[in-house]
């Protein structure tokens, strides 16, 4: 069968420097998860995925589940340029999930979260952080990650899913293999400096770059590849 | 719907003629509102014009349209979904039973006869053909996926086909896809639809191509008065004979 590849749709990530890395962006539609230790940039990451679809005029859906209360944290990301709060509350609609998670099951959640993506019809979604989600839950971790990412694609959204690590641990390996990509955001102790680097562990139908890239995070840009300026 | 997504409602609605002829519309949308002009269409067929019609679902399980339908408050009572992918998607999403087309969209060239009755491709299909006004296939590009290109225009050209000859009271056919992912199979459904309409962005038309001439949106603008000819909210439920 005479079948030509076909051309993958991809939403630019909005990270300066990542999408030389995956082709041009992320697949459309697809669950990415970015995993990183405390102060790796995570949220920042993610922040500044939905706000660069906010610019094109994109609907955006921000769900925090246990780490940090939508209040607290939209305080500390007024500190970076491209957070323009004109956007809240129409391209970019937070949501809070903390009350929720102390009670429910993992249906439903993933009912609230439908119900939720209905009504936003995004095209952007960010659930921070993902991991905790797996120490409320008395469900299977592992069949509430397939389905939740399932449905968060048949929504015909891209998600980034940020995922805490442990010390020791490289990535949230459950969750890792639901997923269509995985981002790693490293923090290195090197001499007397903590510098910061990124590394594409998996993209799903993507010929990405390997190895680490250094990154910096500024108040302009959020988290910048600083390979691609050279 | 934002205030948009009801400008585009409007737009559509004059767009889409009521002639009663079997025609088929093809609308160029950026990937990510693809979802979108979906809604955006179920709104003027079900709501505006009052049709029925059929909606088959490639791109993502028909339940996904249906909540969306469901929370934007769009009655279902005039629509058929024929779902190609479900039986391929690991996807537990609870919602209305539609018709399975089990063949899955691996051997679409068989869906034609399917919905005619004329072949195998799943449980007997239960929608009268003839009551059908509208169709929307949701998305035809996803097709690409698993068949060829060659597949493809066969289908379309099949299924054109068969409607021309067979629905007394006209079929209108609409498809929403990515001119720039897929220019190639654009241009040939182009060549087979009455209007090419193109989408911009911002969810609002851009140009108007009928029948490959060139229309300002501006200069195109006949408003639609009359309404489908088969009459509407008869209360059928899912899973029964419908139309």
């Amino acid at each position: 069968m005479n079948m030509a590849r076909q051309k993958f749709p991809r939403i630019a990530s909005g990270i300066p420097g990542l999408d030389e890395m995956i082709e041009g962006g992320f697949p459309f539609p697809s669950v990415i998860l970015v995993a990183g230790s405390a102060g790796s940039g995570k949220t920042t990451f993610a922040q500044k995925f939905l706000f660069s679809g906010a610019e094109k005029g994109e609907q955006c859906l921000f769900f925090s589940t246990l780490s940090e209360p939508a209040q607290w944290m939209l305080r500390y990301a007024a500190q970076f340029d491209f957070v323009k709060p004109e956007f809240y509350g129409k391209e970019v609609i937070y949501c809070d999930l903390g009350n929720l998670l102390r009670k429910c099951t993992g249906e439903q959640l993933l009912d609230y979260i439908d119900q939720k993506v209905a009504e936003v019809m995004p095209q952007r979604i960010v659930i921070d952080p993902i991991t905790v989600v797996g120490n409320m839950l008395k469900d299977d971790y592992r069949v509430f990650a397939f389905d939740l990412t399932t449905r968060l694609k048949n929504w015909q959204a891209t998600t980034l899913l940020t995922g805490e690590v442990h010390p020791g641990e490289m990535y949230p390996a459950e969750m890792s293999y639901a997923v269509d990509g995985v981002i790693l955001l490293m923090l290195s102790d090197e001499g007397d400096a903590r510098r910061k680097y990124i590394e594409v562990l998996k993209m799903r139908g993507t010929n990405h770059l390997t190895g680490k890239q250094s990154v910096d995070i500024t108040s302009k840009d959020g988290v910048i590849v600083l390979k691609a300026r050279f | 719907m934002n205030e948009k997504d009801l400008q585009l409602v409007h737009s559509v609605s004059t767009v889409l003629e009521s002639d009663g002829a079997t025609s088929t519309y093809l609308f160029n949308a950026k990937f990510t509102n693809l979802v979108r002009v979906n809604l955006v269409l179920l709104k003027v067929f079900l709501e505006e014009k009052r049709r029925k019609g059929l909606m088959i679902t490639i791109d993502r399980p028909h339940q996904y349209l249906s909540h969306l339908m469901q929370l934007h408050a769009l009655d279902q009572t005039n629509l058929v979904f024929i779902d190609t992918i479900s039986g391929h998607a690991s996807d537990t999403k609870g919602g209305a039973v539609a018709p399975e087309f089990q063949n899955g969209p691996f051997q679409i060239e068989t869906l034609p006869d399917f919905l005619y009755g004329h072949g195998n491709g799943g449980s007997r299909f239960i929608v009268d053909m003839g009551k059908v006004e509208f169709v929307i296939i949701d998305n035809v590009s996803t097709l690409l996926t698993y068949n060829t290109m060659e597949s493809v225009k066969r289908f379309l050209q099949k299924y054109l086909d068969i409607i021309g000859k067979t629905s007394p009271n006209g079929i209108q056919t609409v498809l929403v896809m990515d001119r720039d992912l897929h220019p190639d199979l654009f241009q040939f459904i182009a060549a087979l639809s009455k209007k090419a309409i193109d989408l911009g962005p911002d969810m609002t038309i851009e140009r108007v191509n009928v029948s490959g001439v060139q229309v300002p949106e501006s200069q195109h603008s006949s408003p639609q008065t009359s309404v489908g000819t088969i009459g509407v909210n008869q209360g059928i439920p899912r899973n029964k004979e419908v139309m």
